[in-house]
């Protein structure tokens, strides 16, 4: 695979913007967000090409503090991973409409939390099951099942009324139109780098537009309007793989897509040093689940003790998680491997993951780890036995570099995109499987990367070091050369 | 409220949470006789009052080899929160966050075991999560659920305050978890979340029951057996106890490899599989014959094909003799489950001269190795390999002859002193901490309960 333009005769901009919408849902932007880690390494391929004066990194005011935190540079914690790089609020404050949807997701997950109590779930057809159960409880009174029916309708009532609140919170005016009106307002121009995004807001940025499709590469199932509209306003579009540039071929409305291979992910060099790493990582994770809702997926994790139990790190392609999930009861259940699994993120929304989870009878076998640190986001990768990329992520994920290069090996279900990345080899060791092959080729890699652990850890450190040959001032420059210069 | 006693050789509470039967009195009564012969201090017996007559002869025998034995009917006192942290506060307990529906804790009657300085109870199945108002330490056999969620209702897990959240609660905020196997204590602390130390038992095999057995083995059983040779499979109704992947297996082993064995499936409750059971012969047991597994397994049994049917036979539980001759007079004993804790099944067959096929599960890896069976192993998930294992069963040599020596050098007559040990530090530990903090009982934080 060959980069798509040569960049040698165009001279970089002096002012590069790079936009990241946040999922306005979420309370503040994290490091499991691959758009982010691919940011940060956008930022220091930046940083080391002259012609580049500053790096704007747009965000609403509530997410300045969160991100710089993201960019700090960890071995000089005053300072941001590059001196260029300027985090700038711009927009309304978010705080209400977070505050609005923090709520409704609470009153929902309270709702749910509280039918579980009673043996139910927002389904009706769970109900049959509750009212059952009352028949076994020693303390039923006359009328109980009558109440118990009046109070699993009002539950559902309820939880039906979160839902259509955060319905009406999502169809009001996104704060990122906000953010790019008051940065024309302040006359900010740039040639900007553009993630996808939930909105179409990015299009009406100053300056010309560069469509990143790399990070969270849009799959044609979760393709939305909003790509083609940025796709229209964009100088050039680019894509890591030529897969995925053929698989959004038909949602660009007409204009090419150019393959721009990334770069390893640099991490965090002091985690895989330090001594008491394990302890903090638990720390950390115990904190997180005892701040989050009272939802079954945390209450078991609250407490638990991370420092003494073994685990597979999840990295999630937000694709179905299901083969995923069968995969791993297969290896808990079946091959007898005693290991938790820790979603580095979250599992996509829904009812469908979460109850596939209560189905196969793995609420405390799962936990989704998203708001993490980055020195904990490092230390999950770190410690766990292996980590495990499934499903139809973009050439080798980001995570797949994070992981080798802390020293933990990867099981990976490679997409097309992965053999564009992997010689014929490397594709051809036991810890990879086609995506297609389903969850028995998954169980399969995951064994062997747990089995051969050192083995497979130095055959895929030669990987990373094959790939670490391109720098992320490769990538830089060869998307800024794609946009004409005046 | 009584004063907490904190030093070693404090009064020491073995605790019986439910109205068990069979190998749990077992290990109760040998676990009592351990520690009576090591514990400096007092030791108290406490077992469910409604189940006491049930196991009056049981307590008489341990009563017998520990004559210091004080023993206890006690009831479980079932707390709403409100209650459960007014007497936590009282005790001088420190609760993190208190997150679930409702709690217990154990009534004698009396002072409640708070005159005692540890509590130590034989199962993990507590119902509700206890509020620890001593130090306390739960016996581990297996985490089952974690391997066949089948178990328990699917509904079940996602409620917070059901029996399987509660299960690992109680060992979570354990001071002390006992396990029976390597697995286990991995699962105790990988699974459940332990967070005090995990001790291991070698084994929790009771060497005067397999010397009964061994002796009992002549007794006249025939009437019941097949007149033609057979292998026995030895379950129960569990859906952990893998049956209709088993029958699928018989079916294949009979029809498609030419297996030459008839049968014998024995176990509590293993006639409620029977498709032509009598009537008169489920009488009293209608619940268990419509339990959905066990209907389905019946219905299994009865979509056989008829020449495999007939050469079934499914015998229930039966008394010592009758099972010891059952195993002597088999070729080789079927062990199929897709988890457990590890049978001594296999063991007791050895012990008789019978070899034995076994589901591959570390816990029964473990004991292979313990007591050199020489078992055949199988995937219990591959029906094909099950067959296979069942026809090279018929091949197998005779177990080696040291079983018996090696039985008297892993019973429970062996154990070192880990256990009491464990204890002690763990009051010890709780002594520490009242004093540090100035205050009665007080206990290392539990940071959820």
């Amino acid at each position: 695979m060959k980069p798509a333009a040569s960049t040698a005769a165009a001279a970089p901009p002096s002012t590069v913007g790079l936009w990241i919408e946040l999922d306005p849902s979420l309370p503040a932007p994290a490091c499991c967000d691959e758009r982010i880690r691919r940011a940060r390494g956008l930022v220091a391929g930046l940083d080391a090409l002259p012609g580049v004066g500053s790096i704007l990194l747009p965000c609403l005011p509530a997410d300045v503090e969160p991100m710089m935190a993201l960019f700090t540079d960890a071995a000089r914690p005053d300072r941001l991973v590059s001196d260029k790089l300027r985090v700038v609020a711009a927009g309304r404050d978010p705080t209400v409409r977070r505050a609005v949807i923090a709520w409704a997701e609470r009153w929902g997950d309270s709702c749910l939390d509280r039918l579980a109590g009673l043996g139910a779930t927002a389904s009706l057809g769970s109900w049959r099951a509750a009212l059952a159960r009352l028949a076994e409880d020693p303390r039923r009174r006359a009328f109980a099942a009558p109440r118990r029916i009046i109070k699993l309708m009002k539950l559902w009532g309820r939880l039906w009324m979160a839902e259509a609140i955060l319905a009406v919170v999502r169809l009001l005016p996104p704060p990122q139109a906000s953010a790019v009106a008051d940065l024309r307002r302040r006359g900010a121009s740039a040639t900007w780098i553009v993630s996808p995004a939930e909105t179409a807001a990015a299009r009406r940025l100053r300056g010309p537009k560069i469509l990143d499709l790399g990070g969270s590469a849009p799959t044609p199932a979760r393709a939305r309007p909003p790509l083609r509209r940025l796709a229209g306003a964009a100088a050039a579009v680019v894509a890591p793989s030529r897969h995925v540039a053929d698989a959004v071929a038909g949602l660009l409305g007409g204009k090419p897509c150019h393959v721009i291979p990334p770069a390893p992910l640099p991490v965090s060099a002091a985690v895989t040093s330090e001594e008491s790493g394990r302890l903090r990582l638990a720390d950390e994770l115990r904190e997180l689940f005892s701040a989050g809702v009272r939802a079954p997926l945390h209450r078991h994790f609250c407490d638990f003790p991370f420092e003494r139990a073994d685990y597979l790190v999840a990295v999630p392609t937000g694709g179905d998680p299901s083969p995923l999930l069968a995969a791993f009861a297969t290896v808990l259940r079946r091959h007898r491997r005693s290991l938790t699994l820790v979603i580095d993120g979250r599992l996509p929304r829904g009812e469908g993951p979460l109850d596939e989870v209560e189905r196969l009878g793995l609420s405390f076998d799962v936990a989704e780890a998203r708001g993490l640190s980055e020195a904990g986001r490092a230390r999950l990768l770190r410690h766990a036995r292996a980590v495990v990329v499934d499903g139809d992520g973009d050439c080798l994920p980001a995570a797949f570099s994070e992981a080798v290069a802390l020293g933990t090996p990867v099981a990976m279900a490679g997409s097309p995109a992965t053999r564009e990345t992997l010689t014929t080899n490397e594709l051809a060791a036991a810890e990879y499987c086609d995506a297609a092959s389903g969850p028995d080729g998954l169980v399969r890699a995951i064994l062997h990367a747990l089995d051969h652990r050192d083995e497979v850890l130095a055959r895929q450190r030669a990987i990373l070091a094959r790939l670490a040959a391109r720098t992320w001032a490769d990538v830089a420059a060869d998307m800024l050369g794609l946009v004409p210069r005046p | 409220m009584t004063s907490p006693p904190t030093t070693v050789g404090a009064r020491l509470a073995v605790l019986l949470p439910h109205a068990y039967l069979g190998g749990t009195i077992r290990l109760l009564q040998n676990l009592v006789r351990h520690l009576a012969g090591r514990w400096p201090g007092p030791l108290v017996l406490a077992v469910p009052a409604d189940h006491r007559p049930a196991i009056a002869a049981e307590l008489e025998a341990v009563r017998r080899d520990a004559p210091g034995l004080e023993i206890r009917g006690f009831r479980w006192r079932p707390l709403e929160p409100d209650e459960a942290r007014a007497l936590a506060a009282e005790a001088g307990l420190d609760v993190g966050r208190w997150i679930s529906g409702r709690y217990q804790v154990p009534a004698d009657g009396g002072a409640d075991f708070r005159d005692c300085g540890f509590w130590l109870f034989v199962s993990d199945r507590l119902e509700y999560p206890l509020v620890p108002l001593r130090p306390y330490g739960v016996f581990v056999t297996d985490h089952l659920q974690r391997y066949v969620p089948e178990i328990f209702d699917a509904t079940a897990y996602a409620d917070p305050d059901s029996a399987p959240w509660n299960f690992l609660r109680n060992v979570r905020n354990a001071d002390l978890v006992v396990a029976t196997s390597r697995d286990t204590a991995a699962d105790a602390i990988g699974y459940a979340g332990a967070r005090g130390p995990v001790v291991r038992l070698p084994t929790t095999l009771d060497v005067d029951h397999f010397t009964r057995l061994a002796e009992a083995a002549d007794a006249d059983a025939d009437a019941m057996l097949p007149a033609m040779p057979f292998f026995a499979w030895v379950t129960n109704p569990s859906p952990h106890k893998n049956q209709l992947r088993m029958l699928r297996a018989i079916d294949r082993y009979l029809r498609e490899l030419g297996g030459t064995l008839d049968i014998v499936a024995t176990g509590v409750w293993t006639d409620l599989f029977d498709p032509d059971l009598p009537a008169e012969r489920r009488a009293g047991r209608e619940p268990q014959w419509n339990t959905p597994h066990v209907r389905e397994v019946r219905e299994a049994v009865a979509a056989l094909d008829p020449t495999v049917r007939r050469r079934i036979r499914f015998l229930g539980a039966v008394p010592d003799d009758a099972y010891a001759r059952v195993l002597r007079s088999a070729r080789f004993l079927a062990h199929n489950v897709i988890a457990d804790n590890g049978t001594f099944s296999a063991v007791e067959a050895a012990l008789l001269g019978t070899p034995s096929v076994s589901s591959d599960y570390p816990q029964m890896r473990e004991i292979d190795e313990a007591f050199g069976l020489g078992l055949r192993f199988f995937d219990p998930f591959d029906e094909r390999a099950t067959a296979e294992a069942l026809l090279a069963g018929e091949s197998l040599p005779p177990p080696p002859d040291d079983v018996g020596r090696r039985i008297r050098d892993l019973s429970w007559r062996a154990w070192d002193e880990s256990l009491v040990e464990a204890i002690g530090a763990v009051i010890a530990q709780d002594a520490r901490v009242g004093q540090a903090e100035s205050r009665p009982a007080s206990r290392a934080r539990i940071a959820c309960l």
